[in-house]
């Protein structure tokens, strides 16, 4: 029984949690090795607590996942010549600087908010998309972000502002 | 001011309300490779899990006694080492007071001449007899220096 329940979490979250992993790594590959990573050791360590326990736990695993890869990028291109930067070049960020005629239409401002919030530092990111969008309380996304519950409301505050300066220009 | 604050509020509702319907789209339009690789990890990792309930949870125990002997391998090195470090010490210390060029009848300087490096491995292979007989020796070098001591006070006083 708890293991259906889990399966249900992860069928329900796995969606998402890719999209926030997509957003903090920027491809497809890395946030797929991501979240299978957490839902593995979300399954391995954390099968027998209670299901509300999960969606902290889970994202918890997830953010440390994202850190680990971030870590991971800087210490490969300090040590490569050949690093690139256009590896952290994220391709909505480039496409939000293209202004067709149109823009005022609700896809774009849409597209906008994506990019938006793609160009968010990480931490604004992911607490916006911990807090705002998975609904997570103030206190479950300071301990999935390991950060305080008072950077938690500073982070999500700026990347608030952030994003209603994207639609401040669809107002005018 | 609370005018201000209401509609700053009600620009964020909205921004939130717009940035959810966006990231909810996103969602919903994965692409179907992506959904199926992510329902494909999904799956591995219950299958995972099963198994792992079906057997009994074995912990490999070669591993724990490996670790277990290897940090107590590592606190006998390390304890060595500043064992080593202390008694190099010690004896260069006491050569220096006791002048061995004069005192010593033999050239003991030279034959003491070994270099801390070789101190540190004879003294942290010593088993736990011989350690004890090189405390015994630091505290009758330390006894014989206090008798020193106390002889010269005496003489001055």
């Amino acid at each position: 029984m708890a293991m259906q329940q889990l399966d249900e979490f992860l069928a329900s979250s796995e969606k998402r949690a890719f999209r926030m992993a997509r957003f903090a790594v920027g491809n497809d590959a890395d946030a797929l090795d991501i979240v299978q990573d957490a839902m593995m050791k979300l399954v391995e360590n954390y099968r027998d607590r209670a299901a509300e326990q999960w969606p902290p736990l889970f994202y918890r695993i997830l953010q440390n996942r994202i850190m680990d890869f971030h870590r991971g990028k800087k210490w490969s291109w300090l040590f490569s010549k050949s690093a690139n930067d256009d590896d952290f070049v994220l391709d909505s960020a480039e496409d939000s600087t293209e202004r067709p005629a149109d823009w005022l239409s609700a896809e774009r401002m849409s597209a906008d908010i994506l990019a938006e919030i793609e160009k968010l530092p990480n931490k604004q990111q992911q607490c916006f998309l911990l807090r705002g969008w998975e609904g997570l309380s103030v206190k479950d996304t300071a301990e999935a972000m390991n950060v305080t519950e008072g950077s938690v409301k500073q982070h999500y505050s700026r990347a608030l502002a952030k994003l209603s300066g994207v639609l401040e220009q669809y107002d005018d | 001011m609370t005018e201000d604050k209401g509609s700053k509020d009600s620009n964020e509702d909205k921004t939130l309300e717009t940035a959810r319907a966006s990231l909810d789209q996103s969602v919903d339009e994965m692409p179907d490779d992506i959904s199926s690789a992510l329902a494909a990890a999904r799956q591995r990792a219950m299958q995972r899990a099963t198994s792992a309930d079906s057997t009994s949870p074995e912990i490999d125990r070669s591993n724990v006694v490996e670790g277990h002997f290897s940090s107590k391998r590592n606190r006998m090195v390390w304890g060595g080492a500043m064992a080593a470090s202390c008694a190099a010490l010690t004896l260069s210390l006491v050569l220096q007071q006791s002048g061995t060029d004069a005192s010593l009848p033999l050239n003991l300087e030279g034959s003491l001449a070994f270099d801390e490096e070789d101190s540190m491995l004879i003294l942290a292979e010593m088993d736990e007899t011989e350690w004890g007989l090189v405390q015994e020796l630091e505290f009758a070098l330390w006894l014989s220096e206090f008798g020193d001591e106390a002889a010269a006070a005496d003489f001055s006083g």
